[in-house]
This record gives C-alpha cells, structure tokens and sequence, in this order.
C-alpha cells in the first residue's frame, strides 16, 4: 500500500508491502533506504522486488523516498544536511513500527542509503540489524566518482556545455546539491565497528570495500556479487540496475537473520542486549 | 499544492499521485494532465522530469496525475483477456475515468516522453476524453532534410569527431548482445505498426477533433535534426496555436541537465497556461 506519511508539511512518500505466506508476522518489519540522485533511479525496480520478496517470507517492508526524491516532498537543492534524510529514515522507521505493531525494525540500505542507515542503526535502539548493499564507505571517493561522470556527460555532450554551479550549490549528475550537504557528504566515512547491531554486508568483490568488514567477525555476514559493478559507468547511467542472484540471496538471509533474532527473543530487545553470536 | 495517492483500475491495481493546485490558484475547469512513464522509468520520470512538470503546473493551478501503467513502477500487472490490446490505451482509460467519478472533470491533456509520447499519440487518438497532448520525443520518421542536415553537416562538425573518437577511448562500443538488448526493448515499448500515412492521419483527425498538441523534441533524440523535420514528416506547418513545435538543439533526451529540464517545464507549464487557462474550444484553436 502506498501512503504519504510524516509532517504534513513536508510529507515523505512511502510503499508498505504487508507481511504474506505462512510465515507472516507482525513482529518483523523492514525499512528500505535507497540510494540516492541518479541512483535511487536506477535501483528502483530492483528494490520494489527485493520489498516484495521479503514480504512474501512474512515481514512487513517500507520503502521510503527521502525529502527532495521520488514522489516525496521538496528539492534535493533544498537538503542542507545529511540529518535530514536520516530523520526520513526514523520517520519511517516509526511509520512502519506503527503499521505492523513491531517493537524493533532492520534498516536495509543500498548504497547511499547503506550509510545513512548505518548512522541511524546507532542511535536507534529499536533497530534489531543492518544490512548494508554495497554501502558508501568513503563520501569523498563516491563524489568524486559522481563528479568525474558528470564531467565525462558533459564533455561528450554535442556542443560545448557547463553547468552553472554556484557558491551555494553544485549540479551533479541531473541533481543540485547544496555545498553544505557536500560538505557533509565529503566527511562521511563508514566505519562498520561503531554499529552495535548484528548485520549482512554486501561487497561488489573480494579485496575491495574492506571498511565494510566488522572488527568483531561474529557479528557480521559477508556476501560477495560477483557482477560488476556498474556505478561508476556512464553507460550505466540511465540503466535499471538488476541483479536477481544476490537479491534472492539477501532476501533468503535477511529470513535467516529474522529466524536467529526471534530466537534468542532479539525482535523485542534494544541493540545492547544483542549478543554477538545472533549474526552467525 | 496538494499530492494524494490514488488507486484505481481492476482491483485498484494503478497507481498515480495526484497534484492538486491551492484553491486560490486553481483554474476552474481545467483539463487534468495525465503523465505517462517514459520506457521503464517509474512515474517521477527521468531525472524526476514528472514531478517537475506536475509541481511547475499545479503552481500554475492545473491538476496532473503521474502515473504507472500496469506492471510498471509500483502499478501490478494487468490481468485479463485484453492482453492483445495496447496496455497504455487500457491504463489511460481507467485513469481517465477514475478522474471524472473522484473530481468531475471530463477532459485530459495526456503528457509523455519517449514510449510516453507514444502511448501518448495511441491513446489521444482513441479516447475523445483527450483535448490535449504532449509529446516529448515522440514519434518520427527520418526524411531527406534529416539526412542533409544531421548526416552530412556532423561530418563538417570537429565536435563531432572529438567526441566519437573520446567515446572508443573512454568505453568499448557496444556489443552485439547490447544491440540486440536495445532492438528488444525497442520492440517491447513501440508498436512498430505505425506508418508515416497513418500517423498524419492521426494527426489530422486530432486537429479536426480540436486537441492541442505540443510537441519537444531534442538533438539528444538521434532520429530527428531541427524544427523544421516536423512538417517534412507529416506536412503540416507548426504554429503557436493549435500545433506547437519546439527543438531543444542543446539537450539531451532525457532531460539531464537542470537548466534543459527547466526550459522544458517552462515550456509546457506555459502552453498550458496559454492553452488552457480560459478553457479553449474548437472554435477558437488558432
């Protein structure tokens, strides 16, 4: 069911995929961050599937558009700081935990999305776990990947073209981007041993996106996706990113975290009770 | 400005959001936009280009309806025995009379991109509930001006040979897998069963029937070069009534850029203003 939830004002849109299957229950909920500009895009159909999946395994799922996204309020220009698409995500996290009755939510975050939603995951005690698809780790490397697209875009455009970028913001791939979010964008470094939660990372190959990987192993799952990545190709750009193996695979273990959270009675329990061993 | 989900067709299967304009903006009587996807974009459109449009009108004070045809988007699939039919003509339609039961209005300005603009022209031409179009990179056929100016002026153009040989620099070229992948997905969204004589039909009859249209085609769009392609095509003379043209020589065809997406907003929010804004008859197209 689709919903526009959160201050009227400035209301956020949002697609609850009730829990199905003989499984269902109301004590697993799922709250999807999705990736951001361009990206948020191109993953669209892939999360929408991935939401209807794990709600088939019996977990109630929301996906959310961020301020200035989708069908939600505003303009990405208008965003001065990362707070306010992690405020989005407690608003749906809150959202969700209202609809089904669950006492604590997993945050399931692609890309962007993955390191917003880990910055959440630490001051929300009712977040159970994490997954992380292909997290941001370093904000400075993924600008800087953005921008040397845009400017490939630009430089293989007909005629010679520019954007007009500002000392207040900066176009970006189709997206203004105020240079406070920048700013705080430029600083972001993922550090995965700061989230209490047990969690699933999601890595594009061996050997690459080490900052991903927990200090303490018994609390994290690594899965690899062989594919490509596709990210950072221009060609790519206006793609629908598709990968159904690891979806299915995130899906079937995003059941087995709930399995192993419900029973060492975890869905009920704030981050701290939560023991190390849950996540093997 | 007012955004509401609205659910509607076969067991409410179809999803829109519709904007509504501040009661002290609204422009009674309006038609209602209907945007349609663009390929398999959801219904914000490339580089959210439908939100745009539908935000730049309701400030105007004309309502619009985003849309996702059946298994696109967050729509379901349809189901049925109409599988034969074109889906676009079918979702339009339950959109179209969704709209008249919620707000009473009975007339539609269907807007699209791409296979939008497509659909856009199939469903135009069959519902008579349609008073206006917007087509954006819409149908067209190449024509002896096209090959001149597009062909043979590049091959003059240094651009133009800059940026082939940075393109085998910067990527490999396409592989015969990925031109297959983009003949398929082709297929899937055109009809293919438009001729050049049935689309000035087309447009003929929607001239008779009094519909505005406006159609934007950009450089970005490879089968078309200039303003004038459009009556080379069709052999009809745009003007700024009835039947407007505008070429966009420095956009893509999607909209990337901000300031393209911004002239293409205007434009449209514009024609309808003007269009629109004291409900247009038949009578007094031109």
């Amino acid at each position: 069911m689709q919903q526009f939830f959160g201050h009227p004002e400035s209301p956020l849109f949002g697609v609850h995929h009730p829990p199905r299957g003989k499984q269902a229950s109301d004590d697993r909920a799922v709250v999807i961050c999705p990736p951001i500009g361009q990206e948020y895009i191109r993953t669209h159909w892939c999360l929408r599937l991935v939401a209807n999946q794990i709600s088939r395994g019996g977990a109630h799922v929301l996906r959310l558009d961020y301020q200035g996204m989708g069908d939600s309020f505003g303009r990405v220009e208008q965003i001065d700081s990362l707070a306010v698409w992690q405020n989005n995500i407690e608003a749906a996290i809150d959202q969700v935990k209202q609809i089904s009755g669950a006492q604590t939510v997993m945050l399931l975050g692609q890309r962007f999305g993955g390191s917003l939603a880990a910055e959440v995951a630490k001051r929300r005690p009712d977040v159970n776990s994490v997954v992380l698809w292909e997290p941001v780790t370093d904000g400075q490397i993924y600008l800087n990947q953005l921008r040397t697209m845009h400017a490939e875009m630009l430089d293989l455009w007909v005629c010679k073209m520019s954007t007009q970028d500002d000392e207040a913001a900066e176009e970006i791939l189709g997206a203004k981007f105020s240079r406070s979010l920048l700013k705080e964008i430029e600083a972001l470094e993922l550090c995965v041993g700061d989230i209490p939660q047990p969690q699933l990372a999601v890595k594009i190959h061996e050997g690459v996106l080490n900052a991903t990987e927990h200090p303490q192993p018994s609390l994290q799952k690594i899965v690899v996706d062989d594919r490509p990545a596709s990210w950072n190709d221009l060609r790519e750009l206006e793609s629908a990113y598709l990968r159904p193996a690891i979806s299915r695979q995130i899906v079937k273990l995003v059941r087995q975290m709930f399995d192993r959270l419900e029973q060492f009675d975890a869905l009920k329990l704030t981050s701290q009770s939560l023991g190390a061993e849950v996540a093997q | 400005m007012k955004e509401q989900v609205c659910n509607f067709g076969t067991n409410g299967h179809l999803l829109g959001i519709l904007t509504t304009p501040d009661a002290n903006v609204r422009v009674e009587g309006a038609p209602i936009a209907l945007i349609l996807n663009a390929g398999i974009v959801h219904r914000i459109g490339p580089f959210r280009l439908n939100v745009d449009i539908a935000r730049h009108l309701a400030e105007l004070g004309f309502s619009t309806l985003r849309m996702d045809l059946s298994g696109l988007g967050d729509s379901g699939p349809r189901t049925g025995k109409l599988e034969l039919e074109n889906r676009a003509e079918l979702d339009a339609a339950d959109a179209m009379t969704f709209l008249q039961q919620e707000t009473g209005v009975d007339e539609f300005v269907i807007v699209g991109l791409c296979s939008g603009a497509y659909n856009a022209h199939c469903v135009a031409v069959k519902d008579h509930r349609v008073v206006g179009g917007v087509f954006m990179d819409g149908i067209v056929f190449r024509t002896f001006g096209y090959f001149l100016r597009h062909h043979l002026a590049r091959v003059f153009r240094p651009r133009f040979w800059r940026n082939a040989i940075k393109r085998r620099l910067y990527r490999p070229t396409f592989t015969t897998s990925e031109a297959d992948g983009n003949a398929l997905a082709e297929s899937e969204f055109f009809g293919g069963d438009l001729s050049k004589d049935k689309v000035v039909n087309d447009l003929s009859g929607l001239m008779d029937r009094g519909v505005q249209m406006l159609f934007l085609y950009t450089d970005g769009y490879d089968d078309i070069c200039g303003r004038s392609q459009f009556k080379e095509m069709y052999g009809l003379r745009p003007d700024e009534g009835q039947l407007q043209v505008e070429y966009y020589p420095k956009s893509e065809h999607t909209f990337r850029l901000i300031e393209n997406r911004k002239a293409a907003c205007e434009r449209v929010s514009k024609w309808f203003q003007n269009r629109f804004g004291a409900k247009v008859t038949s009578a007094t197209n031109a």
